[in-house]
């Protein structure tokens, strides 16, 4: 059941109860005031007509006869005030206009004892009584009736009136009760609404937050939303990422499978000259090769995602010179001069991953370079960041192709960079480490001159 | 034979077509980017050019507009798969599409379509005293016309077409029964054989051991 049914429900069925008990009880409570009342009216009347019949009468003398018409004279008297009298002397009625009642209903009444009362309330068919019998001698016991009808009418018709003020209340009460409902759950149908417009993907809904009551509710239900909104693009930004990730991987794998496919399908079915043959293996060979360049890159690159960092102080100038010592032969047989400035005692780096970047950087700077140049490492700390900037004489990067040098697989010259065997991973994983430390990385180039990378990261 | 430009920026992939258009004896010539494709197509005459889509410089899309100029009918071979880029390439004017990774043979092919509907294929084959007339479908031996069954003419001019390759007994059989024949590769053995011995082409048309037959001709 919805809520704004039952709290519409339970306003109607709570105040119309409470309104029905509370109104049985003030005419129940009406009614018992008005039966006593007439009960001691009753008394009183019924006193004083015993007194009287008591002077004018001697019971013990006076014959049936003479009580007969004693009682009839008072009877007429008192049948105009709505009195019905009777009396009652061994074992028979003098006197009875009680015409309404069967006597046998107010048989009880006779066994009145000396200086009591006995009162009784008989309901007729169409008339109610209130009986009250007195034994006003040795054995004559005189019966007292009056109608006392209105009271039960007037209890029937507060009742009757009652019920129509009811079909009143409860249409009045209805309609407040419904629209207070509805009113007081309208956060919920706003939140209902927001839930199921986040669920169809429309995110930029707006609670709002004038109300009062409201306001927390729609503020974090506010923030959720922009919340989800945030991890939404957030995670179609990575797909988007990966997809063109995977998209560009398999483009690089298809030529050099082409090629192997192709080649050794020729090396099966041409009648190929040796040399032929020996160019179609050759192919085979560096193709495959290139595969597995391109798979101990993307190692690297999963190891660099996989790796727990683990970063410590290590000599600044031993982490340049395990580079340089890697790089020394192809450096002395390119002719490339190796300087360095380090004015930085220690590095807090992770060793393997920042041996890694030096490789890289260095051998990206090595095959910008033919023959001749220099490469300069210089390490320097700035307030509490550490500096290291990468410079070379090569051939640079065109200026509109900086932003692009990092992303996975590109290449700025495809046929140079398969001479060196690049698969245009090498910036990718050197980006990839430095915001493992945090850090940042600028590249700067001016093409025909060379190529500054600066990486700076927290000490 | 046809004389064929190749485009094409990865220089493996350039060799090994060309390596394998040779074989069959089609020239060929190589381009590695857009530049130097239009260099030579101003150059020389070309029956044909494989043009790679993905080029350095000016692209294959923008490239075919020279090639038509020049009337030099054009195949892509691309590694771009999508409906998209096939239905814009055959839109573009390209005579047929080809997908990397391509098999050999179904390039050489295609490619033999295309020269055919050029009417720059080739016509005759000769060896020895033997002449096949492949527009004709006639084969002459000493100037008599030697009778051929359907299905011996078809298994010789695919052993023409790709003379120096190699094929399958099951390349072969669906050539010359078409793709639904049942049939064992036996048969083609018997029919090579009869082949060989009417036109006396023991020496050429060699058994590739575990593999097939290739007609040898250097």
């Amino acid at each position: 059941m919805k809520l704004w049914i039952k709290i519409f429900l339970s306003i109607l069925i709570l105040s119309l109860s409470t309104l029905t008990i509370s109104i049985a009880y003030i005419i129940n409570q009406n009614h018992i005031t008005s039966i006593n009342r007439e009960q001691e009216r009753a008394l009183g009347e019924m006193e004083l007509i015993r007194i009287s019949l008591s002077n004018s009468l001697d019971f013990s003398g006076a014959s049936t006869d003479t009580l007969t018409v004693i009682m009839d004279r008072y009877g007429e008297y008192y049948s105009n005030r709505g009195i019905s009298l009777g009396l009652y002397t061994n074992g028979g009625y003098v006197y009875n206009n009680i015409a309404s009642l069967n006597p046998d209903t107010y048989l009880a009444l006779l066994s009145v004892k000396e200086d009591e009362k006995i009162a009784q309330i008989i309901q007729s068919e169409s008339h109610d009584y209130i009986l009250i019998s007195d034994l006003i001698h040795d054995n004559a016991v005189l019966v007292y009736a009056r109608d006392i009808s209105e009271i039960y009418e007037s209890r029937s018709n507060s009742i009757s009136l009652y019920f129509i003020l009811l079909i009143f209340f409860t249409c009045f009460l209805g309609v407040f009760s419904y629209l207070y409902a509805k009113w007081i759950t309208r956060p919920l149908n706003a939140l209902h609404k927001g839930a199921m417009a986040i669920s169809s993907g429309n995110y930029d809904l707006y609670l709002s937050e004038k109300d009062k009551e409201f306001r927390d509710v729609a503020g974090a239900f506010n923030q959720m939303a922009k919340d989800v909104k945030d991890r939404t693009l957030e995670l179609e930004e990575k797909a988007k990422e990966l997809q063109t990730f995977i998209d560009d991987l398999s483009h690089e794998m298809n030529t050099p499978l082409t090629a192997i496919q192709g080649y050794s399908q020729f090396l099966l079915n041409a009648n190929a000259l040796e040399e032929q043959k020996r160019t179609a293996a050759l192919y085979i060979h560096s193709e495959a090769r290139r595969i597995r360049d391109m798979y101990s890159k993307l190692m690297v690159l999963s190891f660099a995602r996989e790796h727990n960092i683990d970063r410590k102080q290590y000599l600044c100038e031993e982490l340049v010179e395990e580079v340089h010592q890697t790089f020394q032969n192809e450096m002395i047989k390119q002719n490339i001069s190796f300087t360095k400035e380090i004015s930085v005692d220690y590095l807090k780096v992770d060793k393997t991953l920042f041996h890694m970047l030096f490789s890289n950087l260095v051998k990206n700077s090595l095959q910008a370079m033919e023959e001749g140049g220099s490469i300069h490492i210089k390490i320097y700390n700035q307030e509490d960041l550490s500096k290291i900037v990468i410079k070379d004489t090569g051939i640079g990067i065109p200026k509109d192709k900086l932003n692009q040098v990092t992303k996975p697989f590109y290449r700025i010259d495809k046929s140079r960079s398969r001479q060196t065997g690049g698969a245009g991973l090498g910036l990718s994983i050197c980006s990839k480490i430095v915001a493992l430390h945090d850090g940042s990385m600028e590249i700067d180039s001016i093409q025909e001159e060379g190529t500054s990378i600066t990486i700076t990261i927290p000490g | 034979m046809g004389h064929i430009l190749i485009v094409d920026d990865e220089k493996s992939i350039s060799d090994l077509i060309e390596m394998n258009l040779a074989m069959v004896g089609h020239t060929c010539e190589q381009a590695f980017d857009g530049k130097e494709a239009l260099k030579k197509l101003r150059e020389g005459h070309f029956d044909l050019c494989l043009l790679d889509i993905m080029l350095p410089g000016k692209d294959g899309f923008e490239l075919i507009d020279d090639f038509k100029k020049s009337k030099v009918p054009v195949i892509y071979l691309s590694a771009k798969s999508s409906l998209t880029d096939r239905v814009r390439g055959l839109n573009l004017g390209a005579e047929d599409y080809i997908i990397k990774p391509f098999e050999a043979l179904e390039l050489i092919a295609r490619i033999d379509v295309v020269l055919r509907r050029e009417g720059k294929n080739k016509k005759t084959f000769t060896y020895k005293n033997v002449t096949v007339d492949l527009n004709k479908h006639l084969v002459l031996k000493d100037n008599q016309v030697i009778d051929l069954t359907a299905q011996e003419y078809l298994l010789l001019e695919a052993l023409i077409l790709n003379q120096n390759l190699a094929l399958t007994r099951e390349q072969l059989l669906s050539i010359a029964w078409g793709y639904d024949y049942s049939g064992e590769t036996r048969t083609v053995d018997m029919h090579i054989q009869r082949l060989r011995k009417k036109l006396e082409w023991e020496d050429i048309i060699k058994t590739v051991f575990k593999f097939g037959y290739r007609l040898e001709v250097h």
